[in-house]
């Protein structure tokens, strides 16, 4: 039993960590209109949280919070992997980096089984927000590639992660639904609560 | 039925080891041949859609004119300017002067 809590527990922690760094990162490229994390907790405050609740997912499951961490961190910087970061390598590298340091770290298999789960839900996000994405200009895989593409390569990685790891597959899609729920509901709190101009 | 090799199994699902045929390398053999089937569909259809682009873009780029042409003679109005036809002996090489002018064939063509 406690296994299982503890890995849902690692999936949810890490998910919100995820999604606090990628509210900073979002806010920082301007790309929001910073009703965010940023928002609701300053730049600072979402940074140490993000930062706690990693290391509170750590704890949990060492494993399943490292490899999904850094898988989400490679699929993350796939959106433009030419651009240069500020560690002066291009996002593409990095991304491999990341991917490697999972699979010597923890083997193939669970850094693979991690990457399907970030591949799936960074797709079905794509998918899902694609005309609000087209509109506002973001990047977006479904508007660089297509969406037949986009469709076929999610069933293709979550065949890879339903093979390799079902459990790790369904807590995650969970996971970052929950988040990402909460999230709008927080952010659609804050919008209705301002008062009107 | 005889077990194909227990280094498949070891390899994708060590979990499995042991199992029975149906439960470990059959089912194995049948997610990894999913998996290659759908990848062969991917890399098929986005190279087939690379390419059925390039080519649509030459034959659309080939078929404009003539059917710009037919049909402003259809029309009696030249399509792209405007140019009504006062004078029918003259009207079609006017087309085709107004063609030239637009220099349709010479439009950068998307990659």
């Amino acid at each position: 039993m406690w296994p299982s809590i503890s890995r849902l527990g690692a999936v949810l922690c890490m998910a919100l960590a995820v999604k606090l760094m990628d509210d900073l990162l979002d806010g920082d490229l301007g790309r929001v209109d910073r009703e965010g994390a940023e928002a609701v907790l300053g730049a600072g405050g979402a940074a140490a949280y993000a930062l706690f609740l990693g290391m509170v997912a750590a704890a949990l499951n060492t494993e399943w919070a490292v490899t999904l961490f850094l898988a989400a961190y490679a699929v993350g910087m796939l959106d433009d992997p030419l651009r240069r970061l500020p560690s002066r390598l291009p996002a593409g590298v990095e991304s491999f980096l990341a991917v490697m340091i999972g699979i010597l770290a923890y083997g193939w298999r669970s850094a693979l089984a991690s990457l399907a789960c970030m591949v799936v839900i960074q797709a079905l996000d794509d998918l899902v927000d694609y005309r609000r994405d087209l509109q506002a200009g973001r990047r977006n895989w479904v508007t660089a590639t297509g969406k037949f593409e986009v469709a076929l390569m999610t069933v293709i990685w979550l065949i890879i992660g339903l093979s390799l790891d079902e459990m790790r597959l369904a807590a995650s899609i969970s996971g970052a639904w929950l988040v990402g729920f909460g999230a709008a509901r927080v952010s659609a709190g804050r919008l209705g609560a301002r008062p009107s101009a | 039925m005889t077990r194909l090799s227990d280094d498949l199994v070891a390899l994708w699902a060590p979990e499995r080891l042991g199992r029975s045929w149906k439960e470990g390398e059959c089912s194995i053999l049948l997610q990894l041949l999913a998996i290659l089937f759908l990848i062969g569909i991917l890399l098929g259809y986005v190279v087939g859609r690379r390419f059925g682009k390039k080519e649509g873009f030459r034959l659309g780029f080939s078929y404009a004119p003539l059917e710009l042409r037919r049909l402003s003679l259809l029309e009696g109005q030249c399509r792209l300017c405007g140019r009504q036809n006062d004078d029918p002996s003259s009207f079609d090489s006017d087309l085709q002067v107004c063609y030239d002018q637009t220099k349709l064939a010479a439009i950068d063509r998307p990659e």
